[in-house]
């Protein structure tokens, strides 16, 4: 798996890549906006990390000239101003994902790594959730445990319930969301109902170690399962 | 604010300057106006006394080289009648001999008699001040003086017509002119006024220039200020530009500390752990106070965008996914009461506002505790959000400063770098609005509410 990181400031570079080395990731660095240019064009990589203030060419410019040229190559944007209007500029150009610097490491190795296989076009259709796993393809649950994996059995209901929540992770879902999601326009459901049923569902998924927590005065919350 | 009273007002300082004038213009048109009646008085009246003597020197005859005067009593009478006056004649002789009539009518002081034929002197008969007028003749070789004599008082009457006639007037004018100067000062410095309620009414934040639908004389002053505003909005500007410019100057080299910190965690044995996660954590606490940092600059220019009309409850929502996990992780239940409540207002710096509040109140409810974020209007068209936590609360005396910028308790041990509560201050005031803190009478802990008006403070 290559990756092109384009960044001018060589410790950051240098730490970034040295922790992308050690999850399996070859990287190579370009401090030049020129260079990176060069290289996008003249060698084949699966990611690029392209910092926006860059010598030679600004980063927008490395990534307007990839696009105009027709290349797929997945770009991760390296800023340090976290102003909405910037992101939105960078995302109609053709960036794929933008992150603010200072960066944890945690979460750009996620973001590398969901860019790398968006941009191998084979989106994974398992969602985990602790022990459980979610095929959407197959639409059926299962879970994992000393034995191995075995089916979770789940209404037609549950499982709309837990994909909605699964597609969300991190979301506050309100119960209104969560009725219409369910049941659509057409039964007269009471949050009383919902309530209820999410009472149900959530002492299911205990034994698969899933939470699916109330948010008091908000709504339902799936919190992200750690990688 | 300096003593108005020892600058003097306006008014009293114009009418001050005034009214000396004023006073002595008058008394000099009256000195003028006097000696303009008494000399027309003198001369019209000198002028029918002289006619008196000729009269009588008309009727003088020579009666065997004695000097006679035939007046019958009606003559006299007609001669000497007057409506106001007493009039009196004599005719003396040369050596002062009086021939006939009144015997206490002197001759003229030597120094009167010019050697003219005819002249007029003051003199005082019995005390009495009245004016004579002199006639010289010649009968048969003797040298004759008659002299015509009245009181004053036509004469004095006239004066003092004269005199009224003008000087009412006069005063009338002076009187007049002093009230519309006092009047008139006042509506003059009503433009003033109007330029005092407009500084007055301003938000700390609105710099714009002043109106500059002033009389002409305040112009210079209104271009004045509007300049000084501008200096001070262009000083203003450049420090937060210095401070936001600062602030992300300063990512690039910690996004490279974090980098490498965490580069090194992945590599290192077990034994050097503790000390790269305390760095990493002083990193983290940097990258904390840089974004702060931004986040106060931003928080303090005037409300340059605004968004039309933002539901606190769409802030909340927003806030409410960036805080759970830290909440979820601490065991806090981290709770929300919505009730419908709209501003005007910047939605970003909104939940940034918000934002620091959950945080401030994570940061000191203990693990396991509660922390309740809630919005609302009420009656008066204010705006509410409130967060409310069970922590140890702000103690008395403290309810101010924390709003301080770096500010931090004594015995804090909290690792929030100070700036959170100036932030939150800062954008309330910036939509208009107030923020107070007191203790949670449910929760028991610190209670900050927010106090917003529907509609953006008017600039």
């Amino acid at each position: 798996m290559r990756i092109l990181l384009a960044e001018d400031d060589a410790l950051l570079a240098d730490g970034l890549a040295r922790a992308l080395a050690h999850s399996g990731y070859s990287v190579e660095i370009a401090a030049d906006g020129k260079i990176a240019d060069h290289w996008l064009q003249s060698e084949e990589f699966d990611l690029a990390i392209l910092d926006l203030g860059l010598p030679g060419l600004e980063g927008s410019d490395v990534l307007q000239r990839l696009r105009s040229r027709r290349q797929k190559t997945p770009v991760l944007i390296l800023s340090a101003r976290p102003a909405m209007e910037e992101r939105v500029r960078l995302l109609d150009l053709g960036a794929d994902d933008y992150i603010v610097k200072p960066v944890a490491l945690a979460e750009l190795e996620a973001r590398v790594r969901a860019l790398i296989r968006r941009g191998r076009g084979d989106p994974d259709p398992n969602l985990i959730l602790g022990r459980l796993r979610l095929d959407t393809l197959g639409k059926r649950a299962w879970v994992r445990d000393a034995g191995g994996e075995h089916n979770f059995e789940l209404t037609a209901r549950e499982w709309a319930a837990i994909e909605f929540l699964a597609q969300r992770v991190n979301r506050v879902i309100s119960k209104e969301q969560m009725i219409q999601a369910l049941y659509g326009w057409e039964d007269d459901i009471t949050p009383n109902a919902i309530e209820k049923f999410i009472s149900r569902l959530r002492s299911k998924l205990e034994t698969a170690d899933v939470t699916i927590r109330t948010v008091r005065g908000l709504g339902y919350y799936l919190e992200k399962p750690d990688a | 604010m300096p003593d108005p009273g020892r600058h003097g007002s306006l008014r009293i300082t114009l009418l001050r300057r005034l009214l000396p004038a004023m006073l002595a213009l008058l008394l000099g048109s009256a000195t003028v106006a006097y000696w303009i009646a008494w000399r027309s008085a003198t001369k019209a009246y000198d002028r029918a006394l002289a006619d008196a003597a000729l009269a009588i020197a008309e009727q003088l005859h020579l009666k065997n080289g004695e000097v006679h005067l035939p007046l019958t009593q009606q003559a006299r009478e007609v001669l000497l009648t007057d409506h106001y006056d007493q009039i009196f004649y004599a005719v003396r002789a040369a050596d002062g001999t009086l021939l006939d009539g009144e015997h206490r009518l002197p001759l003229a002081p030597e120094t009167r008699r010019s050697g003219e034929i005819r002249y007029y002197f003051d003199a005082r008969l019995d005390h009495l001040p009245i004016r004579v007028a002199a006639l010289e003749r010649e009968l048969a070789g003797q040298k004759l003086t008659i002299l015509a004599g009245e009181t004053m008082v036509k004469r004095n009457a006239l004066i003092r017509e004269i005199l009224f006639g003008m000087l009412l007037p006069e005063l009338l004018l002076v009187t007049l002119s002093l009230l519309i100067v006092w009047f008139g000062v006042r509506s003059g410095l009503r433009p003033l006024d109007g330029l005092r309620h407009e500084l007055a009414g301003r938000s700390h934040t609105d710099l714009s220039p002043l109106g500059t639908d002033v009389p002409q004389e305040m112009q210079p002053m209104v271009r004045e200020i509007n300049g000084l505003l501008q200096r001070l909005a262009d000083s203003l500007d450049s420090q937060r530009n210095f401070v936001a410019d600062a602030a992300h100057q300063l990512r690039t080299p910690i996004a490279a500390l974090q980098a490498q910190v965490e580069a090194a965690l992945q590599a290192a044995p077990e034994s050097a752990r503790p000390q790269l996660n305390g760095v990493r954590n002083a990193c983290q606490r940097l990258t904390h106070l840089v974004s702060q940092l931004l986040a106060l600059a931003r928080a303090e220019p005037s409300l340059a965008q605004t968004d039309p009309e933002i539901e606190l409850a769409e802030v909340i929502h927003a806030c409410a996914e960036t805080w759970l996990p830290t909440a979820i992780a601490r065991g806090i239940d981290l709770g929300f009461e919505i009730a419908p409540a709209s501003v005007h207002g910047n939605r970003l710096l909104l939940q940034e506002l918000l934002g620091n509040l959950i945080d401030n109140a994570l940061r000191h409810a203990p693990d396991g505790g509660a922390v309740t974020v809630g919005c609302a209007s009420d009656t008066d068209g204010c705006r509410w959000l409130t967060v409310e936590d069970n922590g140890p609360g702000i103690r008395d005396g403290e309810q101010d400063k924390i709003f301080e910028r770096f500010y931090r308790p004594p015995g804090s041990r909290s690792d929030g770098c100070g700036l959170g509560l100036a932030i939150v201050r800062a954008i309330a005031r910036q939509h208009g609005g107030q923020v107070r803190v007191e203790r949670s009478p449910r929760l028991g802990g610190a209670l900050f509410a927010v106090s917003l008006p529907a509609t953006p403070a008017a600039h």
